[in-house]
C-alpha cells in the first residue's frame, strides 16, 4: 500500500514537471553573438534574413542584426581597491586599447569601488577617456557584485532607445573580502570548536552569484570583467568562478591575470570581442515563456561559419 | 511700421525657427544612446548633477542579509566507531547555531540617510550544545584499591611482584663492583605476603582519596588495562556580534570601524561526577575586539591609510563542575580544590590550576602608505603594539603528589613495584603546592618599519623586494614582580653559579632580556617566460626573526609567590612526603628574592642570550594554463629555522652528562645526581618553551590541477610530497642534551604524502541549465542543485617507539628504545593486529641509552581519510531573496580512522604483548541541517 501511494505520488510530481501551460508574451529582446573567424574576412555584414532563431525550440523573428561596423556603446566599469601596480597596469592597457577601438565605439567610464559614479559620459574623446582613467583612485570598498546589476540596467535602457550595440567591461582587482556586504562568513564566536558551518564557507558568495545569475539572465547587454589579481584560496577561488558565471549568463566573458603581464592581453581581448560582437534582435513569440532556449543559426551559404552565442534568456 | 515690425519679428524669429527645425530633426541612434545614459544614470544618482534626492538613495541601497539556523542531533548521525567499539549505540549531540546578518546604508528616520556614504554591518551568532566527549582510560581494579595485587600483571602477563618498603634494609652481601641485579641487591626488600597490602597498613587519606575513583566500566586490554570508557557530555554556548561602520567623506577619505564581541562557556565533560574530576575544568570566554581605519586617498596613485585596533580576551577557569573540594585533610596542602594525585599509568585524580584566570590585550597603531612611481609600487608600513597579558594561575594550590613504583619496588630492579601501590601506602615520591599571592601583568611592545618595492623590470619579469626593520621589546612585569636565575651570579648557598634576581632591583633593569632590533628581508620574483600569458614562474625567499613570546601564565615570578617543593633523597628509599603527615607547614615571608630562595626547586629560569629563532624559506613555483579552463601547477618549497623556541622536554641547562651514567645505582640518590649537575643548588629549570635552541628543516613539493566553471564543474586537487626534520619535537623528548645532532630525526606528525581534492557540481537542471528548464512553479523543485565536497587522504608519521621502563636515575628524561641488528620494522600486512614489528626494538640495559632514532620514519602511524560533502538546494523567492537549505555530512564515508599503535617496549624476558598492536578506531559521520533565508 506504502509503495503503491508513493508510486502515485511519484509519477504525479513527474507528470507535473514535464507538463508545462504556456502564457501570453509579446515584444523582443536582443542578444550578442559573435561569428567564428574563417580567415577570409572577419566581420562581414550579416541581415535578419542571413539569421534563423527558435526559442524554446519554436522558430522566431529576427528582426535585426548590429554589426561591428554599426555603432557601438562600451560602459567601462572600474573596480579598482587595491592593488597600485596591477591598477596602475590596466589602466595603461586600457589607454592603449583606446586607441585602437573604431571610430563609430563610444566609451562611457564608470568607477565601482565605494559605489558607483560616471566619470566621463559616452564619448569618442580618447583624450579626455584617457585622463579619467589615470585619475581613478585605488582604495575603498570593492563594487562589481553590488553594482553590475545597475550597470546592466542603464545598457539595457540605452538598448531599448537606441538601435545601437552596448557592451559592458568591469576592470576588477576586488578580493570577496572586500565588499561591504560580508561574504566570507568570519568567525564571530572564537571558542565555539565544534563549528562544522564554516568549512564550507564559499556558500555566501555563492548564494549571491546564483541570486545574480538569475537576475543577470533577463539581460540583454553582454558583461566582460578583467580581473587583475586571481586568488586561490578557497573564498577567492568560489568568487572568481562565480564572475566568469555571470559574465557567461550574459553572453560575455571573464579573464582572469596571474601576473601582470597578463593583463593588457586580457584587456585587449575582451575589447576585441565586444567591437566584434553582433547583436541580433529575436521577437517573442506570443507563446512566450519565462526561461527560453535560444538556438540561432546562418542560413544560407554561410553553413560553415558557426556561431557563437549565449544559449539562455530569462523573460521577466 | 506694420511692416517694419513684420519683417524684423520674422528677423527675429527665423533664427529660432531655424533652431527648432534643427532640434526637431531625428537624432542618431548613438546621439539618442548617449541622451539615455545620461538620464538613466541622472535617475540612479549615479552623476554629480544628480538630483540630491536620486544621489542619497544611488547605489546599493536595500539592505541584505541573512537569517540562519544550523541543527546537528545525533539523531541523524553514525555512532562514533570508537563509542560501538566499546558496546555503545549513543553518543549525544545536540546543536543549535542561529544568527543573522543584515547590512546596508545607515538610515535614522527623520534624523540621518547615509546614503551612499555611511553603511553598517550586524552579524550575531548563538550557539547551544551538549556534545558526548569519549576517552578510554585506565584505572585501577577494585582489588587494588582495596590492597590485592595478587591479580595485577605487567604488560607481559606475568604476575607484577609489591614490596613493602618497612622492610628495607641494606644488603650485606652487595657487591658495589658489579650492577645492582636480582643477584647482586644493594638493597632487599620483602615483598607484601601474598602481594596483599593490609588494610592497615594504607594510609587513611589515601583510603579515601580512592573512594572517589568509579568503578571501572570496561574491559578493552591487554590485561586489566584500559578499563575505564569515558562517554560525558559536554555543555557548550556562545554569543557573539560583529558590527562594522563605513562612512566616507567625500571623494577622497573613508572611515571604518568594526567592534567585535563573544561570551562562551564550556562546561567540560566530567570524566568522574565528584571532586576528584581530573577532567578539564569548565571556562568561560570573553572577547572583544574594536579597529577604526581611516584610509586618505590622496590621488590615483597614492594612498594612505591609518588604523588603530585594540582587542582582549579573556579566560576564567573555574570550580563549577568540581563538586567541591573532596577534603581529604592532607595537612598544610591548602582545601581550595581536590588535590593532584598522580600515579602513572593509572588516571590521576584531581586536576591542575582548578581555578586561574587569564587575560590578554593588545593595541595595535598602523600608518601604511603605497605609491606608484614609474615602474616601483613603494609601500612603506609603520606599526607599534603593545601586548599585555595578565595571569591568575596558581597550578597546585592543594597540591601535587607525584607516587612512583620505586617504593613498592625491589630496589634497582625494573619490573617490580608499582605507583599506585606507593599511593596506597601514601608515599609520595615528589610533592609541590603553590601559593600565588597576587596575580602577574606583563607588558611588551614591538615597533616596525616596512618598505617593500615592487619593481617591473621589463615586460614579463617583476621583481619584489622588501624589508622590515623591528624592534623587539622583552616582557616587563606592570609592578617589577619578575624574577629569574642568573647562571652567572654566584648562589651563596653553595657558591656554585645559578642565583635568584628579581627585576629592577640591585642595579637590574625591569627586563630580563635586552630589546632586540632586527631586520627582515625578502625577496621575489614574477616571470612569464617569452612573455607567455599562460605560464607564470614564481620564485621568492625570505628570512624572518620571531617575537621574545610571551605566554598567559605566572611563570617568571618565582621569588613573588611561592612553590614549595618537597623532593626524595632516593626515589627508591625514601618518600618525599607521606600523606596523612601531610605538608611541613609554610613560614616562607614573600616576597623572597633572596639569591637562595629558589634552591631546591625547578626554578623559572628565562633566557637572556638575547637570541630568537630566525626562520628562512625559499620557493619555486611554476603555473601553466591548459586548454578547458585548467591550471596545472607545480612547485618546491624549503624551509629551515634556528634558534626555535623549546619547552623543557627539548632543553635542559641543568642535564647531568650522560657519561654520568656510569654511576648507576648511585644516581638515584638525589644528592649525589645534583652533584653532577651544573647547578647543583636545584632540582631543575622551567624555561616555559621560550628557550631557543631549536633546528628543523622542511621540503616539499607539490603539483595542483585546477579546473574552473566549466559545465557546473569546479574542482581542484593537489598532492604533497614532503620531509621535516628536527632536533627537538619529541614526542616524549630529548635523550641527550648534550649533542643535538644525535636529535636530528624526523620531525613527528611529519606527513610525508597528502592528497587533497575539493569540488563543486552544479547540477546542469532547470533554469539556464542543460535540462529540466520550466517556468512554472516546477522550476521551484528543478533549480537550485548543487553539491560540494572536500576530502583528504594522507598517510600516517613517523612511529616513536620507547621503552617500558627509564631506569637511568633521572639521568634521561625521554629514554629511546635499543634498534635489533638485522630485524626489519616492517610487517607485511600492517593492521590492527599487527601495524609494525616490535621484535625490531629493545629495551636498553639499565643505565644505559637507546640507540634507536628519536623517530622512525621506515614505518609510518596509520594514514588519515576524511570526505565532507554538502548537498545545497537553492530556492529563489524573488529577484532579491533566496531560501537556501543544506545537508552537510561530515566524515560522510562514516570512515574509521585508526588510533596509533602502542609503541611501548618492553624488555625481551618481560615484552609488552601489546605492543605493534592498534586498539579501535576513531570517526563517525556527522550531519548538519542548514536553512538560510537570504535578502
Amino acid at each position: 500500500m506504502r509503495r503503491r501511494v508513493l508510486g502515485i505520488c511519484a509519477v504525479a510530481v513527474l507528470g507535473s514537471l514535464l507538463w508545462a501551460a504556456p502564457k501570453e508574451r509579446r515584444g523582443h529582446f536582443r542578444i550578442p553573438f559573435w561569428l567564428a573567424s574563417s580567415g577570409e574576412q572577419a566581420s562581414p555584414a550579416i541581415r535578419p534574413k542571413d539569421l534563423s532563431a527558435s526559442l524554446g525550440g519554436a522558430p522566431t523573428k529576427v528582426l535585426k542584426v548590429n554589426g561591428p561596423e554599426d555603432d557601438l556603446l562600451v560602459l567601462v566599469v572600474f573596480d579598482l581597491t587595491e592593488y597600485l601596480e596591477l591598477a596602475d597596469s590596466a589602466k595603461q592597457a586600457f589607454t592603449a586599447a583606446l586607441e585602437r577601438l573604431p571610430g563609430h565605439a563610444l566609451v562611457g567610464l564608470l568607477r565601482s569601488q565605494d559605489g558607483l559614479r560616471v566619470l566621463v559620459d559616452p564619448t569618442a574623446d580618447r583624450t579626455a577617456l584617457s585622463d579619467a582613467v589615470r585619475a581613478i583612485p585605488v582604495s575603498g570598498k570593492a563594487g562589481l557584485l553590488e553594482t553590475v546589476e545597475t550597470v546592466e540596467t542603464v545598457a539595457d535602457a540605452v538598448l531599448a532607445k537606441a538601435d545601437i550595440r552596448v557592451a559592458i567591461l568591469y576592470v576588477t582587482d576586488s578580493d570577496v573580502g572586500n565588499y561591504r556586504e560580508d561574504f566570507t562568513n568570519p568567525v564571530i564566536n572564537s571558542s565555539d570548536s565544534g563549528d562544522l558551518s564554516r568549512r564550507f564557507p564559499e556558500q555566501l558568495v555563492r548564494e549571491k552569484v546564483s541570486r545574480m545569475e538569475a537576475n543577470l539572465a533577463g539581460r540583454q547587454a553582454p558583461l566582460f570583467i578583467v580581473h587583475l589579481n586571481y586568488r586561490s584560496d578557497r573564498l577567492n577561488e568560489a568568487y572568481q568562478v562565480g564572475l566568469k558565471r555571470l559574465a557567461e549568463i550574459t553572453g560575455g566573458g571573464a579573464e582572469f591575470c596571474r601576473s601582470v603581464v597578463e593583463i593588457p592581453t586580457a584587456i585587449q581581448k575582451s575589447i576585441e570581442l565586444i567591437t566584434s560582437h553582433y547583436s541580433v534582435s529575436l521577437e517573442v513569440p506570443q507563446r512566450s515563456l519565462k526561461n527560453v532556449e535560444i538556438q540561432l543559426g546562418l542560413a544560407g551559404g554561410e553553413g560553415e561559419r558557426s556561431l557563437s552565442y549565449r544559449t539562455q534568456f530569462a523573460f521577466k | 511700421m506694420r511692416i517694419q515690425s513684420l519683417i524684423l519679428a520674422v528677423v527675429c524669429a527665423l533664427p529660432v525657427f531655424c533652431a527648432q527645425q534643427k532640434t526637431a530633426q531625428p537624432a542618431s541612434e548613438m546621439e539618442k544612446a548617449v541622451e539615455e545614459f545620461k538620464v538613466q544614470t541622472r535617475n540612479l544618482g549615479l552623476r554629480e548633477d544628480s538630483p540630491r534626492r536620486a544621489r542619497s538613495s544611488a547605489g546599493n541601497l536595500v539592505w541584505h542579509g541573512r537569517l540562519y539556523e544550523n541543527l546537528r542531533n545525533d539523531f541523524l548521525d553514525a555512532v562514533p566507531h570508537q563509542i560501538t567499539q566499546r558496546g555503545g549505540n549513543k553518543s549525544l549531540l545536540r546543536r543549535n547555531q542561529f544568527g543573522f546578518n543584515v547590512s546596508g546604508p545607515v538610515v535614522i528616520p527623520r534624523l540621518y540617510s547615509g546614503g551612499r556614504t555611511t553603511f553598517f554591518s550586524l552579524s550575531y551568532e548563538g550557539m547551544r550544545e551538549r556534545i558526548s566527549r569519549t576517552y578510554l582510560r585506565t584505572i585501577p581494579t577494585l582489588a587494588e584499591r582495596g590492597g590485592d595485587w595478587s591479580e595485577t600483571v605487567n604488560q607481559a602477563g606475568q604476575l607484577l611482584p609489591i614490596y613493602d618498603p618497612s622492610t628495607t634494609r641494606e644488603n650485606p652481601d652487595f657487591n658495589p663492583a658489579q650492577p645492582v641485579s636480582t643477584d647482586n641487591l644493594q638493597y632487599i626488600r620483602d615483598p607484601f605476603p601474598g602481594n596483599l597490602i593490609p588494610t592497615a597498613r594504607q594510609d587513611p587519606v589515601a583510603q579515601k582519596a580512592v573512594s572517589f575513583y568509579p568503578s571501572p566500566n570496561a574491559a578493552v586490554g591487554p590485561f586489566f588495562r584500559n578499563n575505564y570508557f569515558i562517554n560525558t557530555p559536554e555543555a557548550n554556548s556562545a554569543d557573539g556580534v560583529i558590527a562594522k561602520l563605513d562612512h566616507a567623506v567625500g571623494e577622497r577619505h573613508r572611515i571604518t570601524s568594526e567592534i567585535a564581541f563573544s561570551n562562551g562557556f564550556l562546561g567540560a565533560a566530567r570524566w568522574f561526577p565528584n571532586a576528584a574530576n581530573p577532567g578539564d575544568n569548565d571556562r568561560r570566554y570573553n572577547s572583544r575586539r574594536g579597529s577604526v581605519d581611516y584610509v586618505f586617498t590622496a590621488s590615483s596613485n597614492t594612498v594612505n591609510t591609518v588604523t588603530f585596533a585594540a582587542s582582549s580576551d579573556s579566560s576564567r577557569y573555574g570550580l563549577e563542575s568540581g563538586g567541591g573540594t573532596g577534603d581529604l585533610g592532607i595537612a598544610n596542602a591548602g582545601g581550595e580544590s581536590f588535590p593532584v594525585l598522580s600515579f602513572q599509568p593509572y588516571l590521576a585524580m584531581g586536576r591542575s590550576n582548578p581555578s586561574s584566570r587569564y587575560g590578554s590585550a593588545s593595541f595595535v597603531w598602523v600608518e601604511a602608505l603605497s605609491l606608484r612611481r614609474g615602474k616601483h609600487s613603494l609601500r612603506f608600513v609603520a606599526e607599534h603594539i603593545n601586548y599585555r597579558v595578565n595571569s591568575y594561575g596558581p597550578q597546585y594550590p592543594s597540591g601535587y603528589f607525584r607516587f612512583g613504583s620505586g617504593l613498592t619496588s625491589l630496589p634497582g630492579i625494573v619490573d617490580t613495584g608499582h605507583a599506585f601501590a606507593s599511593f596506597l601506602l601514601g608515599q609520595a615520591e615528589y610533592a609541590e603546592k603553590s601559593v600565588v599571592v597576587a596575580p602577574s601583568y606583563f607588558r611588551r611592545a614591538y615597533s616596525l618599519f616596512v618598505l617593500r618595492d615592487q619593481w617591473e623590470v621589463r615586460k614579463g619579469l617583476t621583481f619584489s623586494v622588501g624589508g622590515t626593520l623591528t624592534r623587539r621589546t622583552p616582557r616587563i612585569e606592570k609592578y617589577d614582580r619578575q624574577s629569574t636565575i642568573d647562571l652567572s651570579v654566584i648562589n651563596p648557598a653553595n657558591g656554585r653559579p645559578g642565583a635568584l634576581v628579581a627585576a629592577a632591583r640591585d642595579g637590574r633593569g625591569r627586563a630580563f632580556q635586552s630589546t632586540r632590533v632586527s631586520m627582515d628581508t625578502s625577496a621575489s620574483l614574477a616571470w612569464n617566460p617569452r612573455g607567455s600569458t599562460k605560464t607564470v614562474v614564481r620564485a621568492s625567499w625570505s628570512r624572518s626573526y620571531a617575537m621574545i613570546p610571551m605566554y598567559s601564565g605566572q611563570w617568571g615570578t618565582q621569588g613573588f609567590n611561592d612553590y614549595p617543593t618537597y623532593i626524595s633523597s632516593n626515589v627508591q628509599l625514601q618518600p618525599a612526603v607521606v600523606l596523612s603527615r601531610g605538608l611541613p607547614p609554610l613560614t616562607k615571608a614573600l616576597p623572597d628574592l633572596r639569591p637562595e630562595a629558589a634552591n631546591d626547586t625547578t626554578a623559572d629560569l628565562v633566557d637572556t642570550s638575547g637570541n630568537v629563532p630566525v626562520y628562512q624559506s625559499a620557493s619555486l613555483h611554476i603555473e601553466r594554463e591548459l586548454p578547458g579552463s585548467m591550471m596545472l601547477s607545480f612547485g618546491a618549497d624549503t624551509s629551515g629555522g634556528r634558534d626555535l623556541f623549546l619547552s623543557n622536554g627539548g632543553v635542559n641547562p641543568n642535564a647531568v652528562h650522560l657519561d654520568y651514567l656510569v654511576y648507576r645505582d648511585e644516581l638515584n640518590d638525589e644528592k649525589f645526581n645534583r652533584a653532577l649537575r651544573p647547578y647543583p643548588q636545584f632540582k631543575g629549570f622551567d624555561v616555559y618553551s621560550a628557550w631557543p635552541a631549536g633546528n628543523y628543516h622542511r621540503s616539499e613539493a607539490w603539483v595542483r590541477l585546477e579546473k574552473r566553471a566549466s559545465r557546473g564543474i569546479t574542482f581542484s586537487t593537489q598532492y604533497e610530497f614532503s620531509k621535516q626534520m628536527d632536533d627537538y619535537s619529541g614526542p616524549y623528548g630529548k635523550q641527550d642534551f648534550f649533542h643535538n645532532q644525535n636529535e636530528w630525526s624526523v620531525t613527528t606528525g611529519s606527513v610525508p604524502h597528502r592528497l587533497r581534492l575539493s569540488y563543486t557540481y552544479e547540477l546542469p537542471l532547470g533554469t539556464g541549465k542543460g535540462w529540466l528548464r520550466f517556468p512554472d512553479w516546477r522550476r521551484f523543485i528543478v533549480d537550485g542543485w548543487s553539491f560540494t565536497g572536500t576530502g583528504i587522504t594522507q598517510t600516517g608519521g613517523p612511529i616513536f617507539p620507547r621503552p617500558q621502563y627509564n631506569n637511568t636515575g633521572g639521568v634521561v628524561q625521554a629514554l629511546r628504545v635499543n634498534v635489533v641488528p638485522g630485524v626489519s620494522p616492517r610487517v607485511k600486512n600492517p593492521g590492527p593486529e599487527l601495524w609494525f614489528n616490535p621484535a625490531a626494538f629493545d629495551q636498553p640495559a639499565d643505565f644505559t641509552i637507546g640507540n634507536g632514532p628519536r623517530t622512525l620514519s621506515s614505518v609510518l602511524a596509520p594514514g588519515y581519510l576524511n570526505y565532507d560533502m554538502t548537498v545545497n538546494k537553492r530556492v529563489s523567492l524573488g529577484a532579491d531573496r533566496t531560501l537556501e537549505f543544506s545537508v552537510a555530512g561530515f566524515n560522510s564515508l562514516n570512515h574509521a580512522n585508526w588510533n596509533d599503535p602502542d609503541m611501548v617496549i618492553g624488555p625481551a624476558d618481560a615484552p609488552n604483548v601489546n605492543a605493534g598492536k592498534i586498539i579501535g578506531s576513531v570517526g563517525g559521520r556527522v550531519i548538519q541541517l542548514g536553512l538560510r533565508i537570504s535578502f
